[in-house]
């Protein structure tokens, strides 16, 4: 099983690779949403330097893109055509279309929609190298996706799970409906409270995209020998309003558990980082698939 | 070729009524494979009986297989699949690629739609959905129209729009609040609509939000019927109305606007004339607050509910024709308060609105001034021809 990280910063590079990580994620401006935004050049320089570590590098074009923008998504496809990246992340089944012949692995990584055996089978069919899983599974579901498609299931491993995304600048239309400055939509520590329970979600806008996430940070280190047995490809990892530090001990804590230690160990190490973490194994053992009847509201 | 009005319906009912006031066709959903589950009330037979009525009436019945399915979800659907082919669904509307494969491969003879739950945006993503078979794609209401315009030219498939009804806030398919609040399932027709909630806003540690006006994604309900000229003259094979949760006398009143508006334009009447006229005739139905969605780009302020503004209910739907005796008699299952005296519209299929004042009303045989009893049935005289499922409402309020 692979690590792969977000790369917030270029400075963390050889942080994570002496933490064992495989590869890193970028993001791109303008054609990638939470996420860190690299100019081509600033990519180059990364991939430059993570090859020399023998690291992998991803770009994450996860954005949908509008019928105006595809020639440009296409273009900067065209751009780092040869170039060395290993592949893309993307939710938008355009750039399918844009990477024909590329020597580049295509992940897709819609938000929520690959939910089981067979549409993952399906994609795999049709020009898709490997897919993001929802993350609203079941570690049983997962590990029964992964194992009936070895090697061809990523998994968000680590961070806060986003749970919509919107088109709508939410935060910009609210602000000026009561009549407060639009600056506060850039902040970084934005967060709303549902009114009736006491649950902080960060919420971030960005220029095209508001992204609503859980309030707490997802962490799969207890499921991993599982997930890595039934033949999950890699773990994407992601320190978006978290403490950079934890990302490096939890891939270190990772490598440290499928070489045999144990998780509960592992769990302790990050908690004497971050004391009042609030780790969640998220939908892995909770079905989402209760009905109005069923749900308590 | 001819602009398609796609209705929703929830019952067979609601399915008969979308296509006698106008639709061309209906699109339903199964008690399997479906969202909106709590809007699934069509058995096998359910659906048959629909397909032989829209037959009747040159119209077609879509099923929705619109649910993302886990694993756990997918026994059963082949033996579905061939059973809605076999009784002569026109089209599944689907949501999974799997699924849109394994239809196209079972049950050829079925058109696969492929739903907005898997949010097109762009000709380029549509050309992978082509290449898989797939004969129409429903777009994200996300697209504006010059984007709706460009993706139509540029791709040559067949497109389907949204028109008018409620709005998800999130890309369809994409969220899962509703999975995190509810531990419902948006993407099984679970949907708790978390997105309409009230919420308090902070940066940090200080609330920004007006306790007053909080927080809220909840988006004000779709209307075109500004934008049906410009769709018409691009093409587009299919308008669609949402609300499969809607009532028989909103699927009347929405497809009723919707189908008036396409004919006067296509029969060359003044469009801004026409258009008036539908808004006019839309207002009579229980729409949240509307707004034009994306159709003129990304939605502002103005575009969502803040406040208090729920679903518009009106009292003016008082009751629907159940049949005709002799002498202008006709019987009436009473839905609201209806007092003698008022002034009565009736919307008919494919009519102008009909009034007339109600001066007879009766209750098994007595005579009354007011009818109060929901879904009780009472006469009323009416001095012109109705036909069974007709809807009478109070002029003007």
């Amino acid at each position: 099983m692979k690590f792969y990280s977000i790369l917030r910063s270029f400075d963390q590079l050889s942080a994570l690779h002496r933490a064992g990580a495989d590869g890193v994620v970028l993001g791109i401006d303008r054609l990638s949403y939470r996420m860190p935004k690299y100019t081509l050049d600033e990519c180059f320089d990364i991939l430059s330097e993570a090859k020399a570590y023998g690291m992998e590098v991803f770009l994450s074009l996860n954005r949908l893109l509008d019928e105006d923008e595809i020639l440009e998504a296409k273009s900067f496809i065209d751009q780092i055509e040869n170039h060395g990246f290993d592949g893309i992340y993307f939710q938008d089944l355009a750039y399918l279309d844009f990477c024909a012949g590329q020597p580049m692995q295509r992940i897709y990584a819609p938000e929520a929609i690959i939910t089981s055996s067979r549409e993952v089978e399906a994609l795999c069919a049709n020009g898709i190298d490997r897919v993001m899983a929802a993350k609203e599974l079941t570690l049983d579901e997962i590990t029964t996706m992964a194992s009936a498609n070895p090697q061809k299931i990523d998994l968000f491993g680590f961070g806060h799970l986003p749970m919509s995304f919107s088109r709508r600048p939410l935060v910009r239309n609210y602000l000026e409906e009561i009549g407060l400055d639009l600056k506060f939509a850039e902040g970084m520590e934005l967060r709303i409270k549902e009114a009736k329970r006491d649950v902080y979600f960060p919420i971030l806008e960005e220029d095209k995209e508001t992204v609503i996430f859980a309030d707490t940070i997802f962490c799969a280190l207890n499921e991993l020998t599982a997930l890595d047995r039934n033949g999950v490809h890699a773990i994407i990892v992601d320190d978006l309003f978290v403490d950079p530090k934890l990302l490096t001990t939890f891939i270190r804590s990772c490598k440290n558990v499928l070489n045999g230690d144990d998780p509960r160990n592992e769990l302790e190490n990050l908690r004497e980082i971050a004391p009042e973490l609030d780790l969640s194994s998220g939908y892995f053992y909770q079905k989402t698939n209760l009905t109005k009847e069923g749900a308590s509201l | 070729m001819k602009t398609e009005l796609l209705a929703p319906a929830g019952d067979l009912k609601r399915a008969k009524t979308a296509i006698r006031y106008g639709a061309d066709a209906v699109y339903l959903g199964g008690k399997r494979f479906s969202l909106r589950s709590r809007a699934s009330n069509f058995e096998l037979a359910d659906i048959a009986a629909a397909v032989r009525f829209a037959k009747e009436h040159g119209a077609k019945i879509y099923v929705t297989v619109n649910m993302i399915p886990h694993d756990e979800d997918l026994p059963g659907l082949e033996d579905y699949l061939q059973q809605l082919e076999s009784i002569g669904v026109a089209a599944v509307i689907v949501a999974s690629v799997h699924i849109a494969i394994l239809s196209k491969k079972i049950a050829p003879t079925m058109e696969v739609h492929l739903s907005t739950q898997q949010s097109v945006t762009n000709s380029a993503a549509l050309r992978f959905y082509q290449k898989l078979g797939v004969d129409r794609v429903v777009l994200a209401r996300e697209a504006s129209l010059d984007q709706i315009d460009t993706i139509a030219k540029r791709s040559g498939c067949d497109l389907e729009v949204f028109i008018h009804g409620g709005m998800c806030v999130n890309y369809s398919g994409r969220c899962t609040l509703s999975n995190e609040m509810t531990l419902r399932d948006a993407n099984r027709g679970g949907c708790a609509q978390s997105c309409r909630w009230k919420y308090r806003l902070y940066n940090g540690e200080t609330e920004l939000s007006d306790p007053h006006r909080l927080f809220s994604m909840s988006s004000k309900d779709l209307i075109a019927a500004n934008e049906i000229p410009a769709l018409l003259r691009l093409g587009i094979t299919s308008l669609k109305i949402e609300g499969r949760m809607k009532s028989a006398y909103y699927i009347a009143v929405v497809v009723d606007a919707y189908r008036k508006l396409i004919d006067a334009i296509q029969q060359g009447e003044n469009e801004a004339e026409a258009v008036e006229n539908c808004i006019k005739l839309l207002k009579k139905a229980e729409n949240r607050p509307t707004a034009d969605g994306f159709f003129h780009g990304i939605p502002h302020a103005q575009h969502h509910l803040y406040g208090l503004e729920g679903e518009t209910i009106h009292q003016e739907f008082v009751a629907t024709v159940k049949d005709t005796l002799p002498n202008g008699k006709v019987r009436i299952i009473l839905r609201n308060n209806l007092p003698r005296g008022i002034e009565i519209e009736v919307l008919s299929p494919h009519k102008e609105i009909r009034t007339f004042t109600l001066h007879t009303l009766t209750h098994q045989g007595v005579v009354v001034d007011t009818a109060n009893i929901p879904m009780e049935i009472f006469e009323i005289t009416v001095p012109f021809a109705v036909e069974p499922g007709d809807f009478l409402r109070k002029k003007g309020v």
